[in-house]
């Protein structure tokens, strides 16, 4: 599987380099929930985050003659995200310090930033697996894995024996065995 | 091109990719090794990874990625390359043609209108004016297939386990018995800019507003009736003692008898809120219950730390009588507002540190709305096709 990923990856990245806008949607799509969720948890404002990654991708378009790997691409991405981010809640301390419900928000420390940039990573992945997943699959996995229901709780919500779930979680994880891609992104470092 | 930041990104995404693997079960034997080695490096790290595998925290993050609609910011994204490949061509015959237009405006201005001018106008004179939301939403069955709801959507759409499906006066109703034991789910969304009414088989009524959706069994046939919203919905509950009536959002579950209540849990917003209007109901969040008496509310920080104050009814709950109601709030919550009703963009550019009290109607215009905050003089809008600037 991860070989013939790669180089579709790859293949985007020549293609990107060539202005193809489609090869700017594939990474957009792949990057984009991730760069999203990490910008919010530094700023707290989703708007503000989702506007920060998407210009993200727009610096990415003037320069994509410039990357020759996947992963310095990402990694561009991330540090654009991070710089702006930061630069927000810089211009805006005192509006956040204002705002009920939120505390002023200190700038986060390098290794902060690394904790943030893992949890994006990380929930992303996790999304990706459960989004290849067909439902009842998805919905035993949830269920089990995430929500920490029982077979039993399972069972009659879903209106079917403990047996039936056993083999829906185990298919799952067979499943996901099987398909996700994870050595995707970790090969591409030798490239 | 190699940056610096490389180094920290890839080691990041190497333990994301450990972490994610223990969530998915996916790890091989020689992974758990590496992750117990790299928990085993100190504290923090086994800090880390207990807050990335807390149940609550994966739940959050899917429903955020989830909640994103690429699709739609991609859409935004091609527009502004498109826009700057067409800009370098023509910037200067635009700005001739914008700077007269902005002279013959102002030339205008001047002779039709002398008097008015007292009351500050928000800055649209060269794009046209944002129209209000209005009846709209997207119906999604539970083989998948998709329904386009709109003011005047007409008659039955659907049948589902022998419920009927119809759509009447910018209301979705669900009718009819069923034998089948079977739990069917349909999910109602509602894009921003939209709003729209649901009927559910037990009759139970459901206003949802702006980016908001609901996931509900098509009819009720466990012990307990159970919904799942995101966003902010109007509740009015047909009573039925043998079967409580829950909606789960994603900071909290409340539970129902027969009664009215508003819930508001929108990703954007700071806390999320539970009105009660009438009867009883009971909120349980991050593992502690709250049971809330009529005119209270419950509000929940991203936490899950949960108080209970006296809630203003009419502030929580105009948005369903199509009004805004804003009392003592600060620009940016009224901005959140704007923003879901308007489908628009908020940038800030100032600071506003006053506190906003204004009532209209959600059918006026956005330029309406600007212009009724700007007559306190501590606001100042600028407003390109669909992003509002924010100044003080």
């Amino acid at each position: 599987m991860s070989p013939l990923q790669n180089k579709t990856d790859l293949e985007h990245l020549l293609a990107l380099q060539k202005d193809n806008e489609s090869a700017l949607q594939h990474f957009f799509n792949l990057y984009y929930p991730s760069l999203v969720y990490f910008a919010f948890d530094i700023t707290k404002d989703i708007a503000v985050a989702e506007e920060i990654s998407s210009d993200a991708f727009l610096k990415l378009w003037h320069k994509r003659d410039q990357f020759f790997k996947v992963n310095s691409l990402k990694a561009y991405l991330y540090r654009i995200v991070k710089n702006a981010s930061i630069d927000f809640n810089r211009v805006n301390k005192v509006a956040l310090k204002n705002e009920q419900g939120y505390q002023y928000l200190a700038e986060p420390t390098e290794i902060a930033i690394e904790e943030k940039i893992i949890a994006a990573e990380t929930y992303a992945l996790v999304l990706a697996a459960l989004e290849t997943m067909p439902a009842g699959y998805q919905r035993v996995f949830r269920g089990i894995y995430l929500e920490g229901k029982s077979y039993e709780e399972l069972a009659r919500e879903m209106d079917t024996n403990t047996v039936n779930i056993r083999n829906q979680k185990f298919k799952a994880i067979l499943f996901l065995r099987k398909k996700v891609p994870f050595t995707i992104l970790l090969t591409l470092y030798f490239i | 091109m190699n940056y610096p930041f490389q180094e920290t990104e890839e080691r990041a995404q190497r333990i994301a990719y450990l972490v994610a693997g223990f969530i998915n079960k996916t790890l091989t034997t020689k992974e758990h090794d590496e992750l117990d080695l790299w928990l085993e490096e100190n504290d923090e790290n086994v800090e880390l990874f207990s807050r990335l595998t807390d149940e609550r925290n994966v739940n959050y993050a899917m429903a955020f990625m989830k909640g994103i609609d690429k699709e739609s910011a991609y859409e935004k994204l091609r527009s502004k390359i498109f826009a700057e490949k067409k800009q370098r061509r023509w910037l200067l015959p635009v700005s001739i043609a914008a700077i007269f237009l902005i002279a013959f405006s102002i030339d205008w201005l001047v002779k039709t209108k002398p008097v008015v001018s007292t009351l500050p106008t928000p800055d649209i004179a060269t794009t046209s004016d944002v129209p209000p939301g209005s009846s709209k939403a997207v119906l999604q069955l539970a083989n998948g297939k998709t329904i386009a709801l709109g003011k005047d959507s007409h008659g039955t759409i659907a049948k589902e386990e022998n419920i009927a499906i119809a759509a009447d006066n910018q209301t979705l109703v669900y009718s009819g018995q069923t034998s089948s034991n079977a739990a069917v789910f349909n999910t109602l969304t509602v894009p921003k800019g939209g709003k729209y009414k649901l009927v559910l088989s037990d009759g139970s009524q459901v206003w949802l507003n702006a980016a908001s959706s609901i996931k509900y069994p098509v009819a009720f046939n466990g012990p307990e009736r159970s919904v799942v919203i995101e966003g902010e919905a109007f509740f009015d509950v047909t009573k039925d003692d043998q079967h409580p009536f829950i909606v789960q959002t994603n900071s909290a579950s409340i539970q129902v008898l027969g009664t009215s209540f508003n819930v508001s849990s929108y990703l954007d917003e700071p806390l999320a809120t539970a009105v009660l209007v009438t009867g009883k109901i009971k909120v349980i969040a991050a593992g502690k219950q709250q049971e809330l008496a009529p005119g209270e509310q419950a509000t929940i920080a991203t936490t899950g730390d949960m108080k209970l104050s006296t809630a203003n009814i009419k502030v929580a709950t105009a948005w369903k009588d199509d009004q805004f109601v804003f009392k003592d709030a600060p620009i940016e919550q009224i901005m959140r507002q704007l923003s879901r009703w308007y489908n628009v963009t908020v940038v800030y550019k100032g600071t506003v540190n006053y506190h906003f009290f204004a009532a209209i109607s959600r059918d006026e215009p956005l330029s309406k709305v600007l212009q009724l905050l700007e007559q306190t003089k501590h606001v100042h809008f600028t407003l390109h096709s669909d992003t509002i600037e924010v100044s003080d």
